[in-house]
């Protein structure tokens, strides 16, 4: 079997990869440009080299607060990831190896956040650390939620 | 099938289809011109050709027929025969069995299920149905010699074109778009660089940048005669299924346009072709009673004007019947008979694009199911073009689409709201306003809650941008900047922060992710590299409740919706009228408020009128004209200035009480002729004040013509 390449990531204080087939690029901070009344997860847009991309910020998109430090926010890292609706930009905190494993990682315990468990597909054991491996279309799947005119946020 | 024979046959089937595309078209003006000798040739080359591809990778039902209809072509060829609408109508049979085949083999590399047996042996019946000929001749007639010398126009038209992937094409567009944005940044570097020689540089590189772009667009570009091919024979059978005779006239086929534009106004194109022989042309004594000639004319004609493309669709047939319009409209509830009455012949004539309607006669096959006209125009207005119609009756009608060149790039005006800059299409933008004095800030109006703009002399409800994206409100500025934006035949005004300038733009799509956010069309990137969006005006009204998201088409054969056979709210101006009854006007119809003392009614030869901003105004005191008694002997009162077909005047009434949208439910009861019946708004019944009549009556006690 092939081995499995995992490009890791660092979201709050906890430690992710991606399908290294996935992953097109890394890019540094971009301007972005805010989408009103797109779900909460949406960054906004950025250009990248001509191509309109949407930017997913990983912390609300996987149940992490907000860092505190606004300032320190545009900084962020930022991978370029192909899924099956396209392609996306996931801000992250801080980009780390590529790793590789022989076999599938261990199914997600019913214990994990809601928000995690919709995107997780294999957990690994790295260094003594657990390693989320994330599913990219499913990371950008974000739903229907509409703002409505009031501005309160529903869940379609 | 190995790699080299997997080559071979793609091109035998790119060969083929060309083949196919080209018999289409020659057949159809074969018919017309039977003694064209030279077409004649042309297409006996394509039969063969096909023939013997077919017979070298042993594609025995493709060889049969082509053979067949080789044989048939033979004989008309060497004059044995002369072409008939039989032998036509066999022949461009033979065409659609000949491109089911290609289909197959394209999809599984077998020549599919069906027989065609049949029609092979009709071709041959008619190759042999000569007056000396008695028996049917054997199929396998060996085939006279032929000149196969490689069909020329192709040859040429293949030496200088290749196709190229599309998305290859895009990504071209997107590295162009790039260096665009490079070439202005090194643009900002000029003024700060001493040596000349970089300015000059400079220069050239914006020169051959903007005359890449230009060409890059081009390469997008299709003359619309390719789509246009299937046409003639589209008109043709659809004449013969309705028993007439129609030719089509294909003008300006050269005329370029993004191909997503031609994929777009493609079926609006065939829906009014349709039309055009279904209900447009006469049957051939029809024509001849009228001293026409038998054979009808349709035009099809593309042509560049003003950086658009119009494309005409124009036939010589019997004309709109602008009496029956009128009477169907009245009878689908579009138009009170008053209103119709008042309505000029164009105007009626623009009936036919409302939803629902249809003067069809009879529900043919081809048309006249009551989808039709409504659809065509909503499909090209939603590619940023316009339809027009005008007709003379006896003469014929004329169609006119207005499309743009390309949906890549659209002007659009660049506005800002809460700091970010937004897009909004050109064709959407009506007006700009630009208010900065408290009297320029006038034509604002608010009632109980909503604002309205005065625009051309009407109300239009006034959105604010920021509300609607739910973002934060604005702080208290001088000048307040109103876009009066169109969606559809709705017309409102929307405030922004401030307005940049009309550019063009290139539109590229948002994300999936973004799906659920209705009131961005795309994004496009500016000149400084940033992304903006682009503003999907019809979302936006939707999402502000101005219209109600468009249903689904109305079933087939079903019944015409017999009340209101609009899918959109009216806005209705409610107040209260003599001892707390209520009563409602369209606020469409309605150009101001204002308060006005009664004592100031004058009585003039015209009636009762009134001196207001400098101008006489016809007044209608509501109560008295209902017959019942005034609220209050209040001296101040409301007047609501209304703009009738012919008149403005304004109505006396007792208290503003709302403005509602609420979907009309006219009761079927009529308490008094200057009602058009009672809705239930807000729970409480509410009569339609009827304006048409209201000013006949009044207008005509005047002694005033109308």
């Amino acid at each position: 079997m092939k081995p499995l390449q995992l490009c890791t990531f660092v979201v709050g204080d906890v430690l992710f990869g991606i399908d290294v087939d996935r992953v097109l690029e890394v890019v540094g901070p971009m301007l972005v440009t805010p989408v009103p009344l797109a779900a909460r997860a949406v960054r906004g847009l950025l250009n990248l080299r001509g191509q309109i991309v949407t930017a997913i910020d990983a912390r609300a998109r996987l149940g992490f607060e907000p860092p505190e430090d606004a300032a320190h926010d545009d900084r962020r890292a930022a991978i370029v990831v192909r899924t099956d609706g396209g392609i996306v930009c996931v801000l992250i905190d801080e980009i780390g190896d590529l790793v590789s494993f022989d076999a599938p990682g261990e199914a997600p315990p019913p214990t994990m956040s809601r928000a995690l468990r919709a995107v997780v597909d294999g957990i690994f054991e790295l260094d003594g650390r657990l390693l989320l491996q994330i599913e990219a279309s499913k990371f950008a799947e974000l739903g229907a939620q509409v703002v409505p005119v009031t501005g309160e946020e529903v869940h379609a | 099938m190995s790699v080299d024979d997997d080559e071979l046959l793609q091109d035998f089937l790119t060969e083929g289809w060309e083949c196919l595309e080209r018999l289409e078209r020659e057949l159809v003006v074969l018919e017309r011109e039977p003694g064209d000798v030279a077409r004649l040739a042309s297409i006996f080359r394509c039969f063969h050709t096909l023939k013997g591809s077919a017979g070298f990778f042993g594609f025995v039902k493709l060889e049969a027929l082509t053979h067949a209809g080789e044989a048939l072509l033979a004989s008309l060829r060497d004059g044995d025969l002369r072409l008939d609408s039989a032998m036509t109508s066999a022949l461009l049979a033979s065409v659609d069995a000949v491109r089911s085949l290609l289909a197959a083999i394209e999809a599984d590399r077998s020549e599919g299920s069906l027989e065609h047996g049949a029609l092979a042996s009709e071709l041959t019946r008619l190759a042999s149905g000569g007056p000396v000929a008695a028996e049917p001749g054997p199929v396998a007639t060996p085939s006279p010699p032929i000149d196969a010398g490689p069909p020329e126009a192709l040859a040429a038209h293949a030496d200088t074109t290749i196709r190229v992937d599309v998305t290859l094409l895009d990504r071209v567009m997107n590295l162009v778009g790039e260096l665009v944005l490079a070439r202005n940044q090194i643009l900002d570097f000029v003024p700060r660089s001493k040596d000349p020689a970089f300015a000059v540089a400079a220069e050239r590189l914006a020169v051959l940048t903007s005359d890449l772009q230009a060409r890059v667009l081009k390469t997008r570009m299709q003359p619309v005669g390719q789509m246009w091919n299937k046409y003639p024979r589209l008109v043709r059978d659809l004449a013969a299924t309705c028993g007439k005779r129609v030719e089509l006239r294909l003008e300006g086929t050269d005329t370029e346009l993004d191909r997503t534009v031609i994929e777009a106004i493609k079926d609006p194109l065939t829906h009014a072709l349709r039309n055009a022989v279904d209900h447009g042309i006469e049957r051939p004594y029809h024509r001849a009673a009228a001293g026409k000639a038998e054979q009808g004319r349709i035009v099809l004609r593309a042509s560049h004007q003003f950086g658009q493309v119009l494309i005409e669709i124009v036939d010589d047939g019997a004309g709109l019947d602008v009496a029956r319009i009128r009477q169907r409209a009245i009878e689908r509830g579009l138009l009170t008979p008053e209103r119709a009455a008042l309505l000029g012949d164009r105007d009626v004539m623009q009936m036919v694009f409302e939803p629902g309607f249809s003067t069809a006669e009879e529900v043919t096959r081809i048309s006249g199911r009551g989808v039709g006209m409504d659809v065509v125009k909503t499909n090209v207005e939603l590619i940023g073009g316009t339809v027009a119609l005008s007709s003379e009756r006896g003469r014929g009608t004329v169609l006119e689409f207005r499309v743009p060149l390309t949906l890549a790039i659209v002007p659009a005006l660049v506005v800002t709201c809460a700091g970010e800059r937004f897009a909004l299409p050109q064709v959407n933008v009506q007006h700009l306003l630009r208010l900065e004095t408290p009297e320029q800030r006038a034509v604002i109006e608010e009632l109980s809650g909503s604002r309205f703009v005065r625009h051309e002399g009407r109300l239009q409800p006034l959105l604010d941008m920021r509300h609607c994206l739910s973002l934060p409100p604005a702080q208290e500025s001088e000048a307040v900047h109103v876009v009066v934006l169109q969606a559809r035949d709705h017309v409102f005004g929307l405030v922004v922060d401030g307005m940049e300038d009309l550019t063009e733009i290139v539109v590229k799509p948002l994300g999936k992710e973004l799906d659920a956010v209705r009131v961005f069309s795309g994004a496009t990137i500016m000149g400084d590299g940033r992304v903006a969006l682009i503003v999907d005006v019809m979302g936006l009204a939707e999402r502000a409740d101005l219209i109600v998201a468009k249903k689904d088409a109305p079933a087939d054969d079903g019944p015409p919706p017999t009340s209101s056979a609009t899918d959109t709210l009216e806005a209705l101006l409610v107040f209260e009228v003599g001892q707390g009854g209520r009563m409602a006007v369209p606020m469409s119809a309605v150009t101001r408020l204002e308060t006005v003392d009664r004592r100031k009614v004058e009585r003039a030869l015209g009636g009762e009128v009134i001196q207001h901003r400098g101008e006489i105004l016809s007044i209608i005191d509501v109560a008295r004209e209902l017959g019942t008694e005034r609220a209050s002997d209040e001296m101040v009162t409301t007047m609501i200035v209304c703009d009738h077909a012919t008149a403005s005047f304004g109505l006396l009434v007792g208290r503003i009480v709302d403005v509602v949208e609420d979907v009309i439910v006219a009761q079927r009861y009529a308490p008094h002729d200057l009602t058009r019946g009672a809705a239930v708004l807000q729970g409480k019944v509410t009569d339609l004040l009827d304006l048409d009549a209201l000013a006949r009556r009044r207008f005509a006690r005047a002694g005033v013509a109308s």
